[in-house]
């Protein structure tokens, strides 16, 4: 996938996959990744489509708001999530569509956890809803910085650099800030996160 | 899917080391091609690991200082992932040219001294003794992290 044009028509199909599933429950999921930096044009390619389930917003907005990342996935074959079968099946069909550009897993939840576990709070905007059945978010650049100062692996330099920036973030306080807003403590520590923003701001 | 050898052939593309590394020499951002290489390797194509890694890179005739760097580390990634998942290495990735005369400090950071010590003392072995110092996050994945908690299931 390499615009976001591409990948509003694989959501399109997707919804219209459950559609054809009779599936009407919607699904609101937050995007994050490879793919949130190509919506944003902060990156030119993205294998897949990263995403976690977020918890129904009371109203659905385009202001930025405060959501919960769900403890569940939907790529996970004891899901409890209503229609996850579905969802995975939908996912699958729209592949096969686009057997020469699409793998399998072209769209999914694999790195929830990172999120539901170190980040469960996040930021974020409607960015487009697809018949009814998949409301898309984006979390903020705040929200995405923060996690990608938690995996900091080497493919993970170039997406810090620019989102920090897009944020005019200069010194180790105001990371400090960002990161304290959205990851939890003991993720912090995990993460190594100290260590990590010393040699960022050195 | 067809079946050959007991193993799906893949609808796309395999994106082999040696593919990987083509596309680095050609100009591609580095961790475009790698990025794409750990997604099948870690993820839909993990059944095919040995495949991804056996043909031997093309080094181009005179390489650049940065495209041997990226040389070595493709042959420290493959000795790495097969140490790592039981597989016999192939040949070429053992070759003993195959190793940087300078240490290479990779990461952000990189230059300060009390990186590069931590470098040093993250470093997988397979990266050390080739004289790349890249820390041991390089190839943490979501397909095998279990979550800090260990609540994600298969």
């Amino acid at each position: 996938m390499d615009n976001s044009e591409q990948i509003a028509q694989y959501l399109e199909e997707l919804a219209q996959a459950l559609l054809a599933l009779r599936i009407t429950t919607p699904f609101h999921i937050l995007i994050a990744g490879g793919a949130y930096m190509l919506l944003h044009n902060k990156r030119q390619f993205t294998l897949d489509i990263d995403f976690a389930l977020i918890e129904s917003p009371h109203k659905v907005s385009k202001t930025v708001f405060r959501a919960t990342v769900q403890r569940a996935e939907v790529f996970n074959k004891r899901s409890t999530v209503p229609f996850a079968a579905e969802f995975r099946q939908a996912v699958e069909i729209v592949a096969h569509h686009h057997q020469d550009l699409l793998e399998d897993d072209w769209m999914n939840d694999e790195a929830a956890s990172y999120y539901y576990d170190d980040a469960p709070q996040a930021d974020v905007t409607l960015w487009r809803s697809f018949g009814n059945s998949v409301y898309v978010y984006l979390p903020t650049a705040e929200y995405v910085l923060a996690t990608k100062i938690a995996a900091y692996r080497p493919k993970d330099a170039d997406d810090i650099r620019v989102l920090t920036q897009e944020l005019g973030i200069s010194t180790r306080a105001q990371a400090k800030t960002v990161v304290d807003t959205f990851l939890l403590p003991d993720a912090q520590t995990f993460w190594e996160v100290n260590a990590t923003l010393e040699e960022l701001f050195p | 899917m067809p079946i050959i050898e007991n193993k799906e052939i893949p609808r796309v593309r395999l994106q082999t080391v040696r593919r990987s590394f083509a596309e680095i020499c050609s100009g591609e951002s580095p961790w475009i091609p790698l990025g794409k290489f750990m997604h099948q390797f870690f993820g839909s194509l993990s059944y095919l690991r040995l495949e991804l890694m056996q043909e031997p890179v093309e080094p181009p005739a005179n390489p650049t200082p940065e495209q041997f760097q990226w040389l070595v580390f493709c042959a420290a990634s493959v000795d790495y992932l097969c140490t790592r998942y039981s597989i016999t290495c192939p040949a070429w990735a053992l070759h003993p040219h195959y190793t940087l005369k300078e240490p290479w400090y990779y990461g952000i950071g990189s230059d300060l001294p009390r990186v590069q010590e931590k470098l040093r003392q993250t470093t997988p072995e397979p990266f050390a003794k080739r004289n790349v110092f890249c820390g041991d996050r390089v190839f943490n994945n979501k397909y095998e992290y279990r979550g800090r908690k260990e609540r994600k299931t298969a």
